[in-house]
């Protein structure tokens, strides 16, 4: 290994590049939950308030 | 070499009809739904909106072109911090601008722009400076966003790029003159989706065929083997001191974009309450953007590197690395939906800011400057041909850039925009900053930023420097300026303040805070 190089592990690195998609879906879904609840709402006549 | 893929000029009209239709529908929809008459209602959607909405509309408004391809190519020149650092550097401003919003909704309710703020806060004069930083800002970002849309085009379907960077400013700008925010928003809930289906579909479909063990073998080498093209021994290295360094600039640059984006503080302001402003805000950012850009850095940048892609190969260079990563991994599907993800991130963001320059100009400059005795319809109207006439300059200067670089205009873009951000933050805060103090901490912030990107020689850190000292200075200026000034600022003047438009709150708490939960302004 070269003097000065740090490097991360196969199974790390494995997760490392895995867990953005899981953690992005989780908000990714949380928001597209309440976008289509909200979105019913206004397609059945509800305002928001207006 | 294989040749990257190329669809056609007539495939890419099909996209950009289709994609266009249906934000003009959706826009026409929403006006003719909610309507646009009132201002409030145009430039704040009535300050009514839910959690989903919101999120929904700071996620896409802060996919920026760069988010996806800035951060692939910050993987591939860092390595696997690349992503890390480009996200956390552009996201860390939104926890200063989040308690800057939720702060200004408590003392001062009736507000709808931040220059309202800085002019009931401090001075007419000194509000008008703002309100050139927050058009200009406008400018910027969507001048930037059509020229990305512009090559974009331009390279997936070989479409001509001046008639795209045109075409792409108006379509942004009808769709907010169409139908305001309120537009904005639910446009931005239908490239929500369109951009997540594209990220988390495309995305884990091209790790899969890099390989992830190939994709480690491949980082393992260039960290490695000095013979490696692209040899960086800090490859694999998530705390590397250079993407580190990067996520400083990152975040340097995007403060500005954020603290004086008025597309931000009408969004924050349409939240029904400070509740939802306060999680809509979390979850858009920390638990939907910030995996997006980590994503991109991850899997283009490992991508490339394993296959020891060579950056100045003709292709490479004329396609830049995600197109061409893309049309490697994913054929012809990939560069089609690259063009829509890139298309949707452009659109948002441009939207997003030319909403802004709505409510600026709406509110702002309309009645303060031009008609004292204007109807809200007549404001409304104004704004609405202003955000049209604004699409337009925008689509010029686009033309204007075409085959320049804009580093330079990013690079000043970063000092000038950082300067201003210190007062309107300390200012919501303490009642000892006044108009004098400020002015000298921006002017001082501005030019010492300016001369220290101008007579450094290190390119690596002239930015930087230049960068940090003009967010630095004037945080350091004012505070240590503080106790030496006399000035009692009275924030009942900000919780007492009553716009000249109609106001409706529907946050309990604000409503309790001042009296009444209505105000008419002038025309009532």
């Amino acid at each position: 290994m070269l003097q000065g190089t740090y490097m991360m592990s196969q199974g790390f690195y494995g997760f490392w590049m895995i867990l953005p998609f899981f953690w992005g879906l989780i908000g990714v879904g949380i928001i597209a939950v309440a976008c289509i609840r909200e979105l019913i709402q206004v397609a059945r006549g509800h305002n928001h308030h207006k | 070499m294989m040749v990257a893929l190329v669809a056609s000029a007539w495939q890419g009209w099909i996209v950009l009809v289709g994609f266009g239709v249906i934000l003009i529908t959706i826009s026409l929809l929403v006006a003719r739904r909610f309507g646009t008459a009132d201002v409030d209602g145009l430039v704040v959607a009535g300050r009514s909106l839910p959690f989903g909405l919101v999120a929904a509309a700071v996620f896409v408004a802060w996919v920026w072109t760069t988010t996806l391809l800035g951060a692939a190519e910050a993987g591939f020149w860092f390595g696997i911090s690349g992503g890390l650092n480009y996200a956390w550097g552009a996201a860390f401003p939104f926890f200063i601008f989040i308690p800057l919003a939720m702060r200004m909704r408590r003392i001062m309710p009736r507000t709808t722009t931040f220059v309202e703020y800085m002019r009931e806060r401090f001075s007419d004069n000194f509000a008008k400076v703002y309100i050139l930083f927050g058009v200009a800002l406008v400018f910027y970002v969507c001048v930037e966003q059509s020229v990305g849309l512009g090559y974009t085009l331009q390279y997936s379907f070989g479409m001509n790029y001046k008639l795209m960077a045109v075409l792409m400013s108006l379509l942004f700008a009808s769709f907010i003159a169409i139908a305001g925010l309120r537009g904005s928003v639910y446009n931005s809930v239908f490239q929500f989706f369109v951009i997540a289906v594209v990220v988390f579909v495309a995305m884990p479909i091209i790790l899969g065929k890099v390989g992830l063990t190939n994709a480690y073998e491949g980082m393992k080498d260039v960290a490695m083997n000095t013979a490696n093209p692209n040899h960086n021994n800090e490859a694999l290295n998530l705390f590397s001191f250079a993407g580190f360094r990067y996520g400083l600039v990152a975040f340097a640059v995007a403060i500005g974009q954020i603290i004086l984006s008025q597309g931000y503080y009408s969004a924050a302001l349409a939240a029904v309450n400070s509740r939802t402003l306060l999680k809509a805000y979390l979850v858009g950012t920390i638990f939907a953007w910030i995996p997006i850009p980590i994503i991109f850095g991850n899997v283009i940048g490992s991508g490339a590197l394993s296959i020891k892609l060579d950056t100045e190969a003709a292709e490479v260079v004329r396609t830049g690395i995600t197109p061409y990563i893309f049309s490697q991994y994913l054929g012809f599907g990939g560069v089609i939906m690259l063009a829509i993800l890139v298309l949707m991130a452009g659109l948002t963001t441009g939207g997003n800011g030319l909403a802004g320059l709505q409510a600026i100009f709406s509110v702002d400059l309309f009645k303060k400057y031009i008609k004292r005795d204007a109807t809200e319809r007549q404001q409304t109207s104004f704004g609405k041909w202003m955000t049209l006439a604004g699409g337009i300059l925008i689509g010029v200067l686009a033309l204007v850039l075409e085959g320049k670089s804009l580093l330079n205009i990013d690079i000043f873009s970063g000092i000038l925009f950082a300067a201003p951000c210190a007062p309107l933050v300390i200012g919501m805060y303490s009642k000892r900053l006044n108009v004098g103090l400020s002015a000298v901490a921006v002017l001082i912030g501005l030019v010492g930023g300016l001369i220290a990107y101008f007579t450094i020689e290190n390119p690596d850190w002239n930015f930087f420097i230049g960068n940090v000292i003009s967010l630095v200075a004037p945080f350091l200026i004012i505070l240590v300026g503080l106790p030496f000034t006399k000035h009692e600022f009275d924030f009942d003047r900000l919780l007492n303040y009553v716009s000249e438009h109609r106001v409706v709150l529907h946050d309990p708490d604000e409503a309790a805070a001042i009296a009444g939960t209505t105000t008419d302004g002038g025309e009532s």
